[in-house]
C-alpha cells in the first residue's frame, strides 16, 4: 500500500510540475525566398501551451550584434525570467519569437545596397510563418517588438516603419545609428555600398531613428507604446548619447514614451534586469 | 510585584523605542551679516544624538524654488526616511541640515549684480555656524550635499565651485540654467533689471554647469562622487534637457558619475523616493 501511494504521489508530482515552466526551442528554422537561405529562430512557449487550447500574444525579441537566436535564451535567461514573470502575475502568458539576424550581413534593416532585404524577410515571411505555425493571437494589439543594442535599433526601425503592426516597442541600449545627416556618410562606410550623396540622404530619411521619429504624423504620435532604456555607463557613444537625444526629441515632439537610464553598462546584467520591465510594459492596453 | 515588573518592562520598551527615532527642528535661525537679515534653517539629528557622545557626518539638503527649510521635512518625510535608513543600517547616522533660500531673492548663487550674496553666506557664515553649533565631524570626507530642482542646481554649483568642501553631491531634477551664454543673456536681464553685459558673462562663467565641468583638471575628475537623477516626464525643459546634456558632457569629459532617469515628473513623489538612495550614496563616501 505504501509503495502504491508513493508511486501515485510521484506520478502526480510528475504531471503537475511541468505546467509551471515554459519551453524553449533554440535552433528551429524556415526557408527564406527573399534572403535565399535558411534562417534560424528560437521560440519560447508559455507553461500551458501544450495543455491549453488558446492563442497567445507574441513578442518579437531581437538579439544584438555578434549574437544570434540563442543569445536571449542563453545569456538573457528568457525562459527563467518569463516563467517567473508569468508566475508572479507581472505579465500574461505569451509567445516569444527570437529570429536570427547574424552573419556577414547582420542587422534588421534592408542593407543600404539593397542586396540583403532582412526587413522584408521579417515582415513578409517571418511574422506570417510564426503566426500560422504557433497559436498566436492575430493583430496589432497582440504583437510587440523588443531588442538589445543592434536589436534595439531593429526595434525602432520596425516599429517606426510599421506602427500599424505593433502595440508596443521596447528598445534596450539601442544602437541609434547616425544622429545627423553629416555623420551618415561615415556611418555607412562599413557597408561599403558605394552610395552617392543623394542615395545617402535618401537612406538617412528612411533609416535614421531620430529622423523617423521627427516624421511621425501628429495624429499617430501615440500609435506605438514606447519603452526606451539604457545604462548610465554604456561605453558606446552612439548608445548613451543617441538614447538621450531620442528622449529629448520625443519629449519636444510630444511623442509619449517611457525612458529609463539605469545603473550599468552595455551588458547582459542591464538587459536581464530590463526584461521583466519589458514583459510588464507590453501588457498594458 | 507583577505590576511593577510590567511597568518597568513597559518603561524600558518606551525608552528603547524612543532611542530609535531622530529629531527634527524646522524653525531655527541665525543672523547673517552678509545678507543683512535673519536666515532660517531646519535640522535632523540622528537617533542617538542625545545619548551618545560622538560627532557625525553632515548632509546639506537644499530645497527648490517656491520651497523653504520646511519642505524636505514636510514633503520629503526626512525624519522617517532618515530614521529607517539609519536603523536598517543602509545609511550611517548623520546630521541633515536644510537651509532656507526662499523669498523674492530665492536661490543659492551670488546674484550677478552683487547685491545678494547667498553663496558667500552659505560658505562663510552658514557652514561654520552649523559645524560649530552641532557635533559635526570636520572635513571634506564627512560633508555631502544634495537638493531638488533649484536646490539641485545649488548642489551642482556648490560641489563644482568648492570641490575641496564635499565628498559627494546628489542633484535631483536639477534646474540647469544657464547652459549657454545666449540663455544667460536672454534670461538674466528679465530678473535683474540693471545687469550689465560684463556681469552676465561673469555670471555665466561662474555658474554654468557644463562650463564648470569642462574646467575640472584631469586629476580631479573623480574628486566628487556624483549621483544625478531626473524623471522621464519632468515638464521643465531646463531640467529634462539640461540633465541629459550634462550627462552626455560628463561622459565625454570622462567625469565618473551615477546617472538615473526614473519613472516620474517634477514631483515630491520622485524626490521622496530618491531620498533613501541619496542617504545610501553619501554613506558610501562617509564610510570610505
Amino acid at each position: 500500500m505504501k509503495k502504491f501511494l508513493l508511486l501515485l504521489g510521484l506520478i502526480t508530482l510528475g504531471t503537475q510540475s511541468p505546467a509551471q515552466e515554459g519551453t524553449v526551442y533554440d535552433h528551429l528554422s524556415l526557408e527564406s525566398r527573399i534572403l535565399k537561405t535558411t534562417k534560424k529562430y528560437a521560440i519560447y512557449l508559455p507553461p500551458d501551451y501544450e495543455t491549453s487550447e488558446r492563442s497567445y500574444p507574441v513578442l518579437y525579441l531581437l538579439h544584438g550584434a555578434g549574437g544570434d537566436q540563442t543569445e536571449w535564451v542563453q545569456r538573457g535567461e528568457v525562459k527563467h525570467i518569463t516563467d517567473k514573470a508569468i508566475r508572479d502575475g507581472i505579465t500574461k502568458p505569451l509567445i516569444i519569437a527570437m529570429p536570427d539576424a547574424s552573419g556577414p550581413d547582420r542587422g534588421y534593416a534592408n542593407n543600404p545596397a539593397g542586396t540583403w532585404l532582412y526587413e522584408d524577410y521579417f515582415f513578409e515571411e517571418f511574422i506570417p510563418f510564426i503566426e500560422k505555425t504557433y497559436r498566436v493571437r492575430p493583430g496589432k494589439m497582440n504583437r510587440s517588438v523588443a531588442g538589445l543594442s543592434m536589436g534595439g535599433n531593429g526595434t525602432f526601425i520596425f516599429a517606426l516603419h510599421h506602427p500599424e503592426m505593433f502595440k508596443a516597442a521596447c528598445s534596450l541600449s539601442a544602437a541609434t545609428g547616425p544622429l545627423s545627416p553629416e555623420t551618415a556618410k561615415e556611418y555607412l562606410k562599413r557597408w561599403d555600398a558605394g552610395l552617392s550623396d543623394e542615395q545617402i540622404r535618401e537612406w538617412y530619411q528612411k533609416y535614421s531613428v531620430l529622423e523617423l521619429i521627427k516624421q511621425i504624423p501628429e495624429n499617430r504620435k501615440a500609435a506605438v507604446r514606447w519603452y526606451i532604456t539604457c545604462g548610465d555607463d554604456d561605453h558606446i557613444e552612439n548608445v548613451y548619447e543617441g538614447n538621450c537625444l531620442i528622449h529629448l526629441t520625443m519629449r519636444k515632439l510630444e511623442v509619449p514614451h517611457e525612458f529609463r537610464i539605469t545603473d550599468g553598462g552595455h551588458t547582459w546584467e542591464v538587459w536581464r534586469r530590463a526584461l521583466p520591465e519589458v514583459l510588464e510594459f507590453i501588457n498594458f492596453p | 510585584m507583577k505590576k511593577i515588573y510590567t511597568l518597568s518592562v513597559s518603561c524600558l520598551l518606551v525608552v528603547s523605542l524612543q532611542a530609535q527615532q531622530g529629531k527634527v527642528f524646522d524653525n531655527l535661525s541665525l543672523e547673517s551679516k552678509i545678507l543683512k537679515t535673519t536666515k532660517k534653517y531646519a535640522i535632523y539629528l540622528p537617533p542617538d544624538y542625545e545619548t551618545s557622545q560622538r560627532s557625525y557626518p553632515v548632509l546639506y539638503l537644499l530645497h527648490g524654488g517656491g520651497g523653504n527649510q520646511i519642505v524636505w521635512v514636510q514633503n520629503g518625510n526626512v525624519l522617517n526616511q532618515a530614521d529607517d535608513a539609519i536603523n536598517s543600517g543602509k545609511a550611517t547616522p548623520m546630521i541633515i541640515v536644510m537651509p532656507e533660500a526662499s523669498g523674492p531673492k530665492r536661490g543659492y548663487t551670488n546674484d550677478p549684480t552683487g547685491e545678494w550674496l547667498y553663496e558667500d553666506y552659505f560658505f562663510k557664515e552658514f557652514i561654520p555656524y552649523i559645524e560649530s553649533t552641532y557635533r559635526i565631524r570636520k572635513g571634506r570626507r564627512y560633508r555631502a550635499i544634495a537638493g531638488l530642482s533649484m536646490g539641485g542646481r545649488g548642489t551642482f554649483l556648490y560641489a563644482l565651485r568648492h570641490p575641496e568642501m564635499f565628498s559627494a553631491a546628489c542633484p535631483l531634477s536639477a534646474a540647469t540654467f544657464p547652459l549657454t551664454l545666449d540663455e544667460a543673456k536672454e534670461r538674466l536681464p528679465q530678473r535683474y533689471k540693471n545687469v550689465t553685459e560684463e556681469q552676465i558673462v561673469e555670471y555665466f562663467n561662474n555658474y554654468s554647469i557644463p562650463e564648470l565641468m569642462k574646467k575640472i583638471p584631469g586629476d580631479r575628475k573623480n574628486a566628487i562622487r556624483w549621483y544625478i537623477e531626473c524623471g522621464d516626464d519632468d515638464a521643465l525643459e531646463q531640467v529634462y534637457v539640461g540633465n541629459c546634456l550634462i550627462h552626455i558632457e560628463m561622459r565625454k569629459l570622462e567625469i565618473p558619475h551615477e546617472f538615473r532617469i526614473r519613472d516620474g515628473a517634477h514631483t515630491w513623489e520622485l524626490w521622496r523616493s530618491a531620498l533613501p538612495t541619496v542617504l545610501e550614496f553619501v554613506t558610501a563616501s562617509f564610510h570610505n
